[in-house]
């Protein structure tokens, strides 16, 4: 890998343990990325407090060590926001920080790392390891580091991963004086409660297995911990006029199961859970399907179709906005020098109207530049949508300009 | 909302199979091809003379350096690499993983290929933002391979059962003679009704590609140069120069040494690995 911007061959011996042969090179990668952004809320706050424009810088690093043979390697992924007016988005993070062991069919990995379950695009219901970067980014696509040991082994029937996770990172909300989008509700992170004797070192364990045959790509989970998504309780207290609530995090246990066949020019996907918390079962899925029309026209230009439905047996009693939910996506991609691309996508809960919609377009701007355009709102907020009234003035306009190294 | 922005970049696979051809004494003499009388048989036999010269290269790791040059001259620059695992079964093909380094917006990007040779290839791409692994459609063969004038199928395993042939003439090349032969995919979804290929009568190489698009008009020709015989008997071609014809853009591929026999196995082409790719 010789495109590093820093690269060096350095001999150490024996530098990572006991395992390593007696002289051992050193393969060291440096890349990242620094960022520039801008935020723009266009609607009334709901306080004189909060701003209508944001501006941010962000940047992100990965170093990593890798022994020559391919077997061991150490790499460290922080990252990092410094807000202009949110103090809980200005937040350092690390993402990765790791050692990883890989033996032919075997791997096994000891520190913070990041791991991704599942296929549907707007919605993620297996996906449960890491922790959502809840302030970086509303969608929920931003992921905290995760403390775990991983062992993971691939052979002929599929591949089979063992997670031991022993530290809990806690969800963050944004400053409620200053931060947008605002749902209207503080959060005390001094008054966090756990339904685990052991608090934030709550023993989590988790097991995927996953397989491909021809078209198929299937897999099966299992999670035993403390959930990720908090319930929100209002404890009676106000701050600045806005209710307070504690976040209560219960144990949880998940079984996920996520599948995709890819046929030809569709790909039909599915995602369902059956969970437990506080004694209560609940079922939730998600699914639906791609097409591409690939170089359109013969113009070089790639359209691809979603649409995806959302399910949760307890509908509008769910805690979360996706009970009864279609989503709708259009993704344009011009595979021009500049790699183009525009992302258009749309929910409609079902049962209360609110439609919800986002526009994400990007673009290379020279060879190390890309700049990208995002627009999050609500065309209609249904009266008995609780969710959707929550975030009713909060729509946005997000700018970013990054620079890559 | 949660939809992935990144493209995807559709078939692709490391060798170009065709090109690389050893001087077989078999095959010298009189030519020892089908004659002339028979141009489908002789330009599958010469097709497949230069396939079995690459038979048994086990597998490979090599970089590639392409530039981009638009009809104003702006210039624009892709890294990859690209591991190859030979499949034993002749009747399948090869196994692939290709990793982006340049652009940098998309460094860590890879893609993983089991190339087959009329089924459809089975592909998956991890996008290292979201350390996701993705199933993608191996469908879209005659689109532009990451802004270039290479198409996805220009790249992808150039197995022999992927055409069908006809010897059309002998001919001087350059300070070479080759044969002339028109290859017509058989695979589904290609952006061509027809190729032209200049092979070379001593070594099998293939020095010349003419593309002609689905109307069959002229669309772009490939160059082959740079050969170099690595283990004593595979061939790789270093520079391989496509011009579109109706653009006036063109694309450079520059790869860098070939190194065989590195180690590869199929642990080295599954999901996990895909995952630690960098």
């Amino acid at each position: 890998m010789p495109l590093r911007l820093t690269r060096h061959l350095i001999p150490v011996a024996a530098a990572l343990g006991l395992m390593a042969p007696p002289a051992m090179a050193l393969d060291i990668d440096f890349e990242g990325y620094l960022e520039i952004e801008a935020r723009n809320f266009p609607q009334t706050a709901r306080n004189d407090d909060q701003r209508e424009n944001f501006s941010s810088v962000a940047g992100e690093f990965e170093l990593g060590f890798y022994s020559d043979n391919g077997r061991h390697a150490v790499i460290v992924k922080p990252f990092g926001r410094a807000d202009e007016h949110d103090h809980e988005r200005t937040h350092m993070d690390l993402r990765e920080a790791k050692y990883r062991y890989v033996n032919g069919a075997y791997e096994f990995t000891f520190g913070v790392d990041k791991e991704f379950w599942g296929v549907t695009e707007f919605l993620h219901l297996v996906d449960i390891i890491n922790q959502t970067d809840n302030v970086e980014s509303p969608d929920g696509e931003q992921k905290l580091g995760q403390p775990m040991v991983k062992f993971s082994m691939a052979q002929s029937w599929g591949t089979l991963t063992g997670y031991f996770m022993p530290a809990f990172r806690l969800r963050q909300f944004y400053d409620p004086l200053t931060g947008r989008p605002s749902a209207g509700f503080v959060v005390n992170d001094e008054t966090t409660f756990f339904e685990s004797e052991h608090g934030r070192s709550n023993p989590d364990y988790a097991l995927r297995y996953g397989h491909n045959i021809g078209a198929f790509d299937v897999g099966l989970s299992w999670f035993d911990g403390t959930a990720r998504t908090p319930q929100l309780e209002p404890n009676g207290d106000s701050y600045n006029g806005l209710p307070v609530l504690n976040a209560y995090y219960p144990l949880r246990t998940q079984l996920g199961l996520d599948a995709q066949a890819t046929l030809g020019s569709w790909l039909l996907k599915l995602e369902a859970i059956k969970s437990e918390e506080n004694d209560i079962t609940n079922a939730r899925a998600t699914g639906g399907v791609e097409y591409t029309f690939y170089n359109l026209f013969n113009s070089g230009t790639d359209v691809g179709l979603v649409a995806e439905y959302m399910w949760d047996e307890r509908e509008l009693d769910a805690p979360h906005p996706f009970g009864n939910d279609v989503g709708i996506g259009l993704r344009w991609t011009a595979n021009d020098v500049q790699s183009t691309s525009i992302l258009i996508g749309g929910i409609v809960d079902l049962d209360t109207d609110s439609t919800a919609f986002s526009v994400e377009a990007e673009r290379r701007l020279g060879q190390n530049f890309k700049v990208i355009l995002e627009a999050r709102g609500q065309n209609y907020v249904g009266d008995d949508d609780v969710w959707a009234n929550a975030l009713a003035n909060e729509d946005f306009v997000r700018l970013r300009l990054n620079w890559f190294f | 909302m949660s939809l992935s922005l990144k493209n995807k970049f559709g078939a692709l696979v490391a060798t170009f199979a065709l090109s690389t051809a050893l001087s077989s004494p078999v095959l010298a003499g009189l030519d020892g091809l089908p004659g002339t009388e028979q141009p489908e048989a002789r330009g599958l036999a010469i097709a497949q003379a230069s396939d079995a010269t690459n038979l048994g290269y086990g597998d490979t790791r090599t970089e590639m350096e392409m530039i981009l040059t638009n009809a104003n001259g702006d210039v624009s620059e892709r890294r990859l690499r690209f591991n190859t695992l030979e499949n034993k079964n002749p009747d399948d093909g090869d196994w692939s993983m290709m990793i982006f380094d340049e652009p940098r917006d998309v460094a860590g990007t890879a893609m993983l290929t089991y190339a087959h040779i009329l089924d459809a290839d089975e592909q998956w791409m991890y996008l290292p933002a979201l350390k996701r692994v993705k199933r993608i459609s191996s469908v879209n063969k005659s689109g532009p391979f990451m802004g270039s004038e290479f198409a996805f199928e220009d790249f992808s395993s150039q197995e022999v059962g992927k055409y069908s042939y006809k010897w059309v003439r002998d001919e001087a090349c350059g300070e070479r003679t080759c044969h002339v032969t028109e290859r017509r995919p058989l695979y589904k979804h290609s952006g061509y009704t027809r190729m032209i290929s200049w092979t070379d009568t001593t070594d099998y190489q293939v020095r010349k590609i003419v593309y002609y698009d689905r109307k069959n008009t002229l669309l772009k020709t490939l160059t082959f140069d740079d050969y170099r015989q690595y283990e004593d008997k595979y061939w790789r071609a270093h520079e391989l120069f496509m011009q579109n014809h109706v653009t006036d853009k063109t694309t450079m591929l520059r790869w860098d040494d070939y190194e065989f026999s590195t180690g590869l196995t199929a642990q080295d082409f599954n999901q996990n690995s895909l995952k630690r790719t960098r």
